[in-house]
């Protein structure tokens, strides 16, 4: 369960995230839905504890993430949309770190990184730098390392984004998994069609304002079945702009 | 012994508030890490022959050793009543700069950019943590330094001081505590830095260090320290309050109470320093309170006055994309302005600062010929790095690369205007420097326009020549030290050239039929590396697939 409290984050002048309160269920793959700059990242970014709030609270399975942040960098897996990577190092390094940071011992880590790096294709050149891995590889060895610890919580920003096909399907379907297994997946996307396959419940900001918080399919109740595109530009005042 | 060494950093990551199960595998990869990435830029060099940080810092204990010896003899100095020894003072002035030089270009850009907080941020690690992990990748280098600093002195030492062997083991465990005080010391101050300007001022204080700039800012102490000496001599309690000398206490413990408690000033301070100083860094995730919102830039803004200044040598389409790409560097690119500003400052405080004119005695007939030798042959040296780095900040912008690629746009047209950006930046404010101080000398006018003549056909050779090889540099957005030290070779390579420049300008300075020969044979030589860089470029594109991002 993640709770949000008058959550604001404010940047100078601009007000990012503005005031957010909302409960996202325990099991289940939570849309993170918003225009370029509604404040999906931001709000990320406060949940994972990488930015303290300006006021308000957050809590992620009960833990506060200002005054609990190592209890809930813990439990969470995070797939940022620019990762950054020590790129000096290999894919298999890289995990070996990640698993290690995460305590888990080699015995256990081992077969883990090689169960990720076949899931992914990655696992001929897991002796390579990831310095030289284009877009979608890192993105597969950031997830992997996400997931090694089996997080109770896992937020991701653009997953899909430099994926190819065959691994967004399996991607798709590990996240299935992972909400089957009572995980929470906050999912952060523009890509509105995967959203539509993969998740049950629906938060849509914009301006750094909740406009919209609760399940897809009263989502689509609500506005007579439509598909969610004309929906999210509905809620987000753009609806006349694309019809004209 | 590999145990025992484990076991021991284990000890002192726990005695300093942290999970070794975490910061020694965290310290293992960030030095993986540095070494990958090494290997990543041989592999992307054509002649897969990359000069390594790791190959550098090898060199330089080399170097270090090899200057210890020299420093040695200063132990020999009869110390008189000054306390400490004067062998004593310069081994730790010395090795001050050594280590603080030291740490601020292998982890200054890093700790101000915060690279670790963008990797592991959201992982189970505190910030204390990840700070035990990067200092003790800075401790290593600054000990192994101290050790080939301080080995042959202290030898010497022993056998001068009294009583044998105490004395010298005594200033070593001095040494070494100032390395760790230094060490601290600065990476506290970093780590400050980002809490109390937000991460975005302090990655633009971070290019200021990049690229060797930190060695030119300590060449200016050099150069101002004989002015301030004599003024220190009169103010003993500033004196006293300069860190090498409370470690410096530590090798004359013998003279008395004052050494004593100046050394107990060093331990207290190096506590302080590990003790609160790690708290301080660690204490508040500040640095990433400060996210930087981008606001357009003001038309009035000064870089569009330096890009029209430059407007003649920036002509055509070409200038016109010339013009705009040097006005977001001047906006935004902090590291182009760091190598813009710190050598040109060098060669001021050189010539006006510091003397400047290498002690010779001015004779009219010299300043009638030309004014060289009496403003000084070595400041080419100067004029040359600071030139061709800043040809290298420009050049190896991967956002300018690709817009150019894409324009399609003329690679001769663009190298030109290349070459006006940095004599319009670099070369002509520099010369302009070096002719006042040759009037300031006596020398006529018109004298003193021939040499800058001279001078500014010599850089604009080397930066020819140097053209093609860093139009083609790979580049990288982070502050690796791989990166710094490829800069530094390309500024030894044409440093190198320079050398035979200074040579042809001594024998300008010198032989009086010899400028009649310089005069006709530079157009000769521009033309030849025109011609020749013509030949090499062509009507060639860019090599795109060399720049990563």
């Amino acid at each position: 369960m993640i709770r949000l409290q008058n959550l604001t984050r404010r940047f100078d002048d601009l007000l990012a995230v503005n005031d957010l309160t909302l409960e996202v269920p325990s099991g289940k793959i939570v849309a993170l839905l918003g225009a370029n700059g509604a404040g999906k990242t931001t709000t990320l970014n406060m949940l994972t504890t990488l930015l303290e709030p300006t006021s308000g609270s957050a809590e992620v399975c009960g833990y506060d993430v200002v005054r609990q942040g190592p209890d809930v960098r813990r439990i969470l897996g995070y797939v940022p949309e620019h990762g950054a990577l020590y790129e000096g190092l290999t894919a298999d390094e890289y995990l070996e770190l990640a698993g290690r940071m995460r305590g888990l011992e080699p015995a256990v880590l081992g077969p883990k990184v090689d169960h990720f790096l076949e899931f992914f294709d990655v696992a001929e050149v897991r002796g390579q730098r990831l310095g030289t891995f284009s877009k979608g590889m890192r993105r597969k060895i950031l997830v992997a390392a996400a997931l090694l610890h089996e997080p109770e919580v896992l937020f991701l920003d653009e997953p899909m984004d430099g994926l190819d096909v065959r691994s967004q399907k399996r991607l798709g379907d590990l996240l299935m998994e992972q909400a089957a297994a009572g995980r929470t997946v906050v999912y952060s996307s523009h890509i509105l069609q995967q959203v539509e396959e993969l998740c049950q419940h629906v938060v849509l900001i914009h301006e750094g304002q909740l406009r919209y918080e609760g399940t897809l399919d009263a989502l689509q109740g609500d506005h007579a079945g439509a598909g969610l595109r004309d929906i999210f530009l509905d809620l987000t005042g753009d609806a006349d702009e694309v019809s004209a | 012994m590999k145990p025992l060494l484990n076991k021991l950093a284990a000890a002192v990551v726990r005695l300093a508030g942290g999970r070794p199960e975490v910061v020694l595998p965290l310290y293992e990869a960030i030095e993986k890490a540095a070494a990958g990435s090494h290997d990543i830029l041989r592999k992307q060099s054509r002649r897969k022959a990359v000069i390594s940080a790791q190959f550098l810092r090898v060199l330089g204990i080399g170097v270090t050793f090899i200057f210890s010896l020299v420093l040695s003899v200063t132990m020999l100095i009869d110390p008189g009543n000054i306390h400490p020894p004067p062998g004593v003072l310069i081994l730790v002035g010395v090795h001050w700069l050594l280590v603080l030089n030291m740490v601020l270009g292998l982890a200054g850009p890093s700790l101000l950019v915060d690279d670790d907080h963008k990797v592991l941020g959201w992982w189970p690690v505190t910030r204390r943590e990840i700070m035990l992990a990067r200092l003790g990748t800075l401790l290593k280098p600054a000990l192994q330094t101290t050790l080939a600093l301080m080995a042959a002195p202290l030898v010497v030492y022993a056998i001068v001081g009294r009583p044998i062997l105490l004395t010298a083991a005594v200033f070593g465990l001095g040494l070494i505590l100032q390395a760790i005080c230094v060490t601290f010391g600065a990476a506290v101050a970093l780590s400050l830095l980002v809490r109390m300007l937000g991460r975005t001022k302090a990655q633009r204080l971070a290019a200021l260090l990049a690229d060797g700039n930190n060695f030119f800012y300590f060449w200016l102490i050099f150069l101002v320290a004989p002015r301030i000496w004599p003024w220190l001599k009169g103010h003993t309690e500033v004196l006293n309050a300069l860190p090498p000398l409370w470690f410096g206490a530590f090798g004359d413990l013998a003279a008395g109470p004052h050494a004593w408690l100046m050394a107990s000033v060093g331990v207290i301070v190096t506590a302080i320093l590990v003790g609160t100083g790690l708290r301080l860094m660690v204490a508040a995730d500040a640095g990433s309170q400060a996210v930087k919102v981008e606001k357009a830039p003001s038309p009035r803004h000064p870089s569009r006055l330096v890009s029209w200044l430059l407007q003649p040598w920036m002509k055509g389409r070409e200038g016109w994309v010339l013009r705009r790409l040097l006005e977001s560097h001047l906006r935004e690119d902090w590291r182009f302005i760091g190598g813009m500003i710190s050598m040109p400052l060098v060669m001021l405080v050189f010539f006006f600062g510091a003397g400047g004119n290498m002690g010779r005695d001015l004779v009219d007939a010299d300043i009638n010929r030309t004014a060289l030798g009496a403003v000084s042959y070595t400041h080419m040296l100067i004029l040359m790095a600071a030139s061709v780095l800043h040809l290298s900040a420009f050049s190896s912008t991967p956002a300018a690369l690709w817009l150019v690629a894409l324009a399609d746009l003329d690679t001769r047209r663009l190298l030109s205007g290349q070459r006006g950006m940095v004599r319009g930046l670099i070369t002509a404010p520099m010369l302009l420097v070096y002719g006042i101080r040759a009037m300031t000398l006596g020398a006529p006018p018109w004298i003193a326009l021939l040499d800058m003549a001279v001078l500014g056909l010599q850089v604009e050779i080397i930066v020819t020549v140097m053209q093609p090889i860093l139009m083609v540099m790979p580049f990288s957005r982070g502050y690796t030290n791989d990166q710094s030290a490829r800069r530094m070779l390309i500024v030894f390579i044409s440093m190198g050239v320079a050398v035979v420049f200074i040579a042809m300008n001594f024998v300008y300075a010198e032989v009086a039929t010899a400028r009649y020969v310089v005069w006709v044979l530079l157009p000769l030589l521009l033309w030849a590396a025109r011609w020749w860089l013509g030949r090499r470029v062509g009507d060639r594109r860019l090599h795109m697939e060399r720049v990563t991002g």
